[in-house]
């Protein structure tokens, strides 16, 4: 049983390292975001699994602050990082990798 | 399972040092705080296959979570212009403006020499035998906490502790006195007072932070958690509700604000004195009173680290209007880059 979460897990962090593909590349700052909460969201999933695994509980409320602090991330992007980058030219979806 | 384990770790190694170098290596400021959040969450995991979720939870709250918000914010500010002036260097950071390649060359190899140096010393030393853990789980009881990691903050070390949140009361202290008066969250840009999907998203996201903290305080005398991990959620409530409008910014004006910032270190300190007549030392809880004198402790804290982190998202200070006598200064605020280069006056 281990082995199926693990492997899953394993499977759910390649993506992640799929995802930093578009990190880099952008080529906006909303891509760029969106990526990172790929990130926050397939961190949730990878410590449910290893919880699962590992028996370790303490591991979902890690889980739980990944997936809390995420909301909170994209508000502060949405409301500081995005209104600046497309309501001005001088934005930085230009700035391709 | 030990293969797959192993993969595992492998993967997340590779995604850390991935992440890490190019975090290092892009000259885009925006990819740089995305790539930082994103090493924080691989490293909150790291913390997790190493066995540490107490290390995971801080750092997936305070390093992945609370500094990436702060960094937005300040890249943010970055972007405003002062006037008409020239867009922050840090914006458009081509190269130009770096120290010759002798000098890169020089440090980084200097760099790469001292860490494998240090990789050889440390995997060179064999391993010592850890004898604190044996130590703190055989006087773990008198503590009155089950957690060790809680036991060794608030009561073994409990004076380190008052230190770091005078740290942050120091921080905010600072704060307050650059202040010059901060303006409200994108009400200069136009946008409406009221925004339904933030409202209903806050409606949401905070009931369940606020109730997550308080479990997290909680928690920690038995298992991970603490104030600074619960703290950071708060102040992720705090935040939404007053990006939302809901509540108003939090400013040094306000006296409830005031009290909620000093109020954790003034009762540790109060805690730590008040025990002084019973056991004749600073911070020595008697026996028996352990328990709640560190959970109020913790409360306290969580509260005021919460308000700090808030008030420093917050209150974002107006942008200045530049000032002459600040001309001749190299805007990139690099005088050792600019004396290597010469003085070619950009």
């Amino acid at each position: 049983m281990s082995h199926l979460l693990l492997g899953a897990a394993l499977f759910l962090i390649l993506n992640v390292g799929a995802g930093l593909l578009r990190v880099i590349r952008g080529p906006t700052p909303a891509d760029r975001m969106v990526a990172a909460q790929l990130f926050g969201t397939s961190g949730v999933a990878i410590l449910l699994l290893l919880a699962e695994a590992s028996d370790e509980g303490s591991l979902r409320d890690v889980a739980l602050i990944f997936a809390l602090l995420a909301v909170v991330i994209s508000v502060a992007f949405v409301k500081r990082g995005w209104i600046r980058a497309e309501g001005s030219s001088d934005g930085e979806a230009d700035h391709a990798g | 399972m030990t293969a797959l384990g192993f993969l595992l770790d492998a993967a997340v190694v590779l995604l850390l040092v991935g992440l890490a170098t190019r975090l290092l290596l892009t000259r885009h400021l925006f990819e740089a705080i995305v790539l930082f959040v994103s090493y924080g969450l691989t490293l909150s995991l790291a913390w997790v296959r190493l066995g540490a979720p107490n290390i995971a939870l801080a750092e997936a709250a305070l390093g992945a979570g609370v500094t990436g918000a702060l960094f937005l914010n300040t890249y943010q500010r970055l972007t405003e212009r002062i006037g008409d002036g020239p867009k922050s260097p840090l914006l458009e950071d081509d190269g130009s403006r770096d120290p010759p390649a002798w000098f890169k060359g020089v440090l980084g190899g200097g760099v790469l020499l001292l860490v494998l140096g240090a990789g050889w010393a440390l995997l060179g030393a064999g391993r010592r035998p850890a004898f604190l853990p044996h130590e703190i789980a055989a006087r773990l009881p008198e503590t009155g906490v089950q957690n060790p990691v809680t036991g060794v903050l608030l009561n073994f070390r409990g004076y380190d502790t008052l230190l770091e949140i005078a740290v942050l009361v120091a921080a905010m202290a600072g704060v307050w006195s650059l202040d010059r008066g901060s303006r409200r969250f994108g009400r200069a840009r136009g946008e409406p007072d009221e925004d339904p999907v933030l409202h209903a998203l806050t409606r949401f996201a905070v009931p369940v932070t606020v109730v997550t903290a308080v479990y997290l305080t909680w928690v920690g005398s038995t298992e991970p958690g603490g104030a600074f991990q619960a703290g950071s959620l708060l102040a992720g409530a705090g935040v939404l509700l007053t990006v939302a409008g809901v509540l108003p910014p939090p400013t040094a004006a306000s006296r409830p604000v005031r009290a909620m910032v000093a109020g954790g270190m003034a009762g540790f300190i109060l805690a730590g004195i008040a025990v002084l007549p019973l056991t004749g030392q600073f911070l020595h809880y008697p026996e028996g009173w352990a328990y709640p004198m560190i959970l109020g402790i913790e409360a306290l804290l969580t509260v005021s680290i919460a308000v700090v982190l808030v008030e420093l998202f917050v209150d974002v200070p107006a942008v200045p209007e530049p000032d002459p006598a600040l001309e001749s200064v190299d805007p990139s605020g690099d005088p050792l880059g600019r004396a290597l280069r010469g003085k070619e006056g950009s």
